[in-house]
C-alpha cells in the first residue's frame, strides 16, 4: 500500500496532467478575427467562354454525320478563356485580377476564394466580371450598398444560372 | 556540443527518477505512455458511442443535440462529452511524450525502425479524427475550423471544387454533409486502430494496457476534470458572422494559428517536413552501429522454444527440423528483427558455463558477445578482500564502479544472463555474492529483460536458477544508467549483508562440471 506521502504525490501528478488537459483544451483563447472588423468573401467557380471557336463552313457541316452537326455551327477547342474580376469598395479597388482556367488542359472553371477584412460602415460595392474575349469592359457588373457591422460576413458569389453576381448577408 | 537527444534523455531520466519516488514502478505512468495512449483511445471510443446515439446530423440539429446532451444531461451526457474531449487530448499528450521518450532512448535504430516509422501515420490519424470531431458540434469554433481547414485543403488544388465554398452560406451547406463528417469521424479512428495494430507487429507482448491502478487513477482524473470543467460549445455557427475570440483545443487545432501566422503553403511545408523528418529519423546520421545478431547453433538446439517465447521482438520463429536430429523443431533468427539483446541466449538451457568437455556453444548465442566470452570474463575476475561482489551489469542500466572487491561483467541485457552463471560464479568461488544489475524496474531497455531475469531467479520461468544457489548471496538492483549512486549503494548494502554470512566454502569445481546435452 503506498504511503500517504506517495499518494499525495500521485494526486499531484494526476492534477498536473488534468491541468495540462483542461487548460490547453481551450486556453489561451485565439482571436480568429478582429472583433472590430467585418469580412467580405469573394468566391466563385465560373468557366469562361471557349477559346478559339470558329464557324463551320457548309462543306464541313455536310461532312459531319447529322447527329454530330452543332446547331450553332460552332466548333471549339477545350480551352476556356480566363475570367477577369474587379471588386471595388467606395471606388477603392480591392480585387483586380485575371483568373486562368483550372485543369491540366485549361478546360475547367476559373476559381477565386478571397477573404477581405474591412472596417465596419456603409460602402458602395461594385463588382465586375469578364468571361469573353472582349478587349475592353466587362460582361457582368453588379453594384450594391452594403452596411457592414463588426464581424459581419458578406459573401459575393457569381452564379451564371442566376444571372450574375449574388450577394449573401449584405 | 549539447545533443538535443541527450538533453531530452536527461530530462526524461530526471522525470522518471522523480516519478519512481512517487509511484510504485508498476504504476509509473512514464513507463507506460503507449499503454496510456491506448487507454485514452478506449475512453474516447466508449464516450463516442454514447454521444453518437444522441447526435443528430443536420445544420441546426447537430448543435441542438449536443447542447441537449451537455446541458440537460450534464451528469451523464455532459460527462461523456467531456471524457470524449479530454480523452482525445490525453491521447495526443501521451503520443507526443511517448514519441519524445522513445526518440531520446534511441528506440528507432536497427530493426526498431518499423515501429518508429509506423508511429508517424498514427499522429495523422489521431489529428484528423480530432479535427473532424470539432466540425461536428457546428458551433462558432466548428465554423472556424471547417472554413480554415477547407481553405487549407483547397490550397493543395487536388480537389475538383473548392471545399471552402461549402461554407459560403447556410444554403450551400447540406444536412448530408454532417452525415459524411460523422462517417469520417468514425472511419478514421477505426483506421487508426488498424495502424496501431501494424505499429505493434514487431513487438512480442506489447503493453497495450496500462497497469490497472494507473488506469483507475487516470479514469478518476478524467472524471474529476469532466465535472470541474465540462466541455461546452461556443455560440451556434452563423455563416453570416465571422467567429471572433475562440477557445481552441491546442492539442488538435494548433495548425490554425500557424496558417494565420504564416500561410497555407508554409503550414503544409511544416507538416510535411516534420512528418518526413520523423519518419526518416532511423536513417539520419548519426547512425547507431549495427547490433550483433543472434545466431542458432543447430547441433546444440533442441527446439525447446524458450528463446522464441522470451524474445521481445518476435525475431525468433520455430521451424520444422532441417538437420535430421531427433527433434521436432528448430529455432531460426530473423536478422532483420533481431536487436542483439541476448535474451534468447539467457533463455537457452544449453547456455551453461559448467560445460567443459565440449566448447561452450549454446543453441543460440549473440555473435559478438557470446556466452563463452562471458564465461571467460567471469573466470578472469580476481577479486580480493571480504565481501567480494561480482556484478553482472546490463549495458543500459547503472554500472557500479569496480574496485578490489567488486568486479563487473557487462551484458547486453539483464535477461541475457543465463541463470546458471550465478551458480557458476558462486560455486567457483569467484565472489562471495553475485549481483544482477539492470534497467529501472518496469523500464527495461529491451522491454522484458528484467522481468524474465527476475522470474528465472524466482524459478517461475525457465530456465530456473538452481535451488542450491544460496539466495542470500544473490542480489538484484534495477536502476537506470544515470542512477549509478543507487547501484553503488546497493553494492555497499549487499557487501554488508555478505559480511554477516559465514565464509564461502569453495566447491570442488571439477565435480560440478557437467556436459549439458541439447536434449537435457
Amino acid at each position: 500500500m503506498p504511503s500517504p506521502l506517495s499518494l499525495a504525490g500521485q494526486v499531484a501528478i494526476y492534477a498536473l496532467v488534468a491541468l495540462a488537459l483542461g487548460v490547453l483544451s481551450d486556453t489561451p483563447r485565439w482571436q480568429a478575427h478582429p472583433e472590430e472588423k467585418a469580412e467580405i468573401v469573394l468566391s466563385f467557380s465560373h468557366g469562361g467562354g471557349r477559346m478559339g471557336c470558329r464557324t463551320l463552313s457548309d462543306a464541313e457541316l455536310a461532312d459531319l454525320a447529322p447527329n454530330m452537326r452543332p446547331k450553332n455551327r460552332q466548333v471549339c477547342p477545350r480551352e476556356r478563356m480566363p475570367v477577369a474580376v474587379l471588386l471595388k469598395l467606395d471606388g477603392e479597388t480591392m480585387v483586380d485580377t485575371v483568373l486562368p482556367p483550372s485543369g491540366l488542359t485549361g478546360d475547367s472553371p476559373s476559381r477565386i476564394y478571397q477573404r477581405l477584412s474591412v472596417a465596419p460602415g456603409s460602402y458602395e460595392l461594385l463588382a465586375m466580371l469578364r468571361d469573353t474575349d472582349r478587349a475592353e469592359g466587362y460582361d457582368y457588373d453588379f453594384s450594391q450598398s452594403v452596411s457592414l457591422q463588426p464581424r459581419q460576413r458578406v459573401v459575393l458569389d457569381f452564379r451564371q444560372d442566376l444571372g450574375g453576381f449574388v450577394i449573401a448577408n449584405p | 556540443m549539447i545533443s538535443p537527444r541527450a538533453t531530452t534523455r536527461w530530462g526524461f531520466a530526471k522525470l522518471e527518477a522523480l516519478l519512481d519516488t512517487i509511484f510504485p514502478p508498476a504504476w509509473n505512468p512514464i513507463y507506460q505512455l503507449g499503454g496510456l495512449g491506448f487507454f485514452y483511445y478506449w475512453v474516447v471510443v466508449v464516450s463516442g458511442i454514447y454521444i453518437y446515439i444522441v447526435f443528430d446530423t443536420g445544420t441546426t440539429e447537430a448543435y441542438d443535440s449536443i447542447q441537449r446532451l451537455t446541458l440537460e444531461q450534464w451528469y451523464l451526457g455532459g460527462v461523456m462529452r467531456s471524457l470524449h474531449r479530454y480523452g482525445s487530448d490525453g491521447m495526443v499528450l501521451m503520443m507526443v511524450l511517448h514519441t519524445l521518450r522513445e526518440w531520446s532512448l534511441g528506440r528507432f535504430n536497427g530493426p526498431r525502425w518499423f515501429t518508429w516509422f509506423t508511429g508517424t501515420p498514427i499522429a495523422w490519424f489521431v489529428i484528423i479524427s480530432g479535427i473532424s470531431g470539432y466540425w461536428l458540434v457546428w458551433d462558432e469554433l466548428a465554423q472556424y475550423v471547417a472554413i480554415r481547414t477547407s481553405e487549407w485543403l483547397d490550397w493543395l488544388g487536388i480537389f475538383g471544387e473548392s471545399i471552402a465554398r461549402n461554407f459560403l452560406t447556410p444554403a450551400a451547406l447540406d444536412d448530408r454533409f454532417f452525415t459524411l463528417l460523422i462517417f469520417i469521424h468514425i472511419v478514421v479512428p477505426l483506421l487508426l486502430l488498424l495502424v496501431l495494430y501494424i505499429h505493434l507487429q514487431r513487438l512480442s507482448r506489447p503493453q497495450i494496457n496500462p497497469n490497472r491502478w494507473l488506469a483507475v487513477g487516470t479514469m478518476l482524473m478524467l472524471l474529476v476534470l469532466s465535472f470541474l470543467k465540462p466541455a461546452t460549445s461556443h455560440a451556434p455557427a452563423d455563416l453570416a458572422r465571422v467567429p471572433g475570440s475562440l477557445g481552441i483545443d491546442w492539442y488538435y487545432l494548433f495548425y490554425l494559428p500557424l496558417i494565420e501566422a504564416t500561410s497555407p503553403a508554409a503550414t503544409w511545408a511544416f507538416v510535411m517536413v516534420l512528418s518526413l523528418m520523423l519518419m526518416a529519423i532511423p536513417w539520419l546520421p548519426p547512425r547507431a552501429r549495427p547490433e550483433p545478431k543472434a545466431t542458432v547453433n543447430l547441433a546444440n538446439c533442441n527446439g525447446c522454444e524458450r528463446c522464441e517465447s522470451d524474445c521481445p521482438y518476435n525475431a525468433i520463429q520455430m521451424w520444422p527440423r532441417s538437420d535430421g536430429l531427433p527433434f521436432e523443431r528448430e529455432a531460426r533468427v530473423d536478422a532483420k528483427l533481431c536487436v542483439g539483446c541476448g535474451i534468447c541466449a539467457g533463455s537457452c538451457p544449453t547456455a551453461t558455463p559448467f560445460r567443459r568437455r565440449s566448447g561452450l556453444v549454446p543453441g543460440i548465442d549473440i555473435a559478438d558477445r557470446s556466452v563463452a566470452e562471458l564465461r571467460d570474463q567471469v573466470d578472469a575476475l580476481a577479486l580480493a578482500g571480504n565481501g567480494r561482489v561480482m556484478v553482472f551489469a546490463c549495458d543500459h542500466g547503472a554500472i557500479p564502479e569496480e574496485d578490489e572487491a567488486t568486479g563487473t561483467v557487462t551484458i547486453p541485457c539483464a535477461g541475457a544472463l543465463p541463470p546458471s552463471f550465478i551458480d557458476y560464479a558462486l560455486s567457483r568461488n569467484v565472489a562471495d555474492g553475485v549481483m544482477l544489475a539492470g534497467c529501472a524496474d518496469c523500464n527495461c531497455h529491451h522491454r522484458t529483460g528484467i522481468v524474465w531475469a527476475a522470474a528465472r531467479i524466482a524459478r517461475t520461468r525457465d530456465p530456473h536458477l538452481r535451488a542450491r544457489v544460496p539466495r542470500d548471496r544473490l542480489a538484484t538492483v534495477w536502476a537506470d544508467a544515470d542512477a549509478k549512486a543507487k547501484a553503488e549503494k546497493a553494492v555497499k548494502a549487499f557487501r554488508a549483508r555478505l559480511a554477516a554470512l559465514p565464509p564461502v566454502e569453495p566447491k570442488r569445481a571439477a565435480m560440478e562440471d557437467v556436459e549439458a546435452e541439447p536434449n537435457a
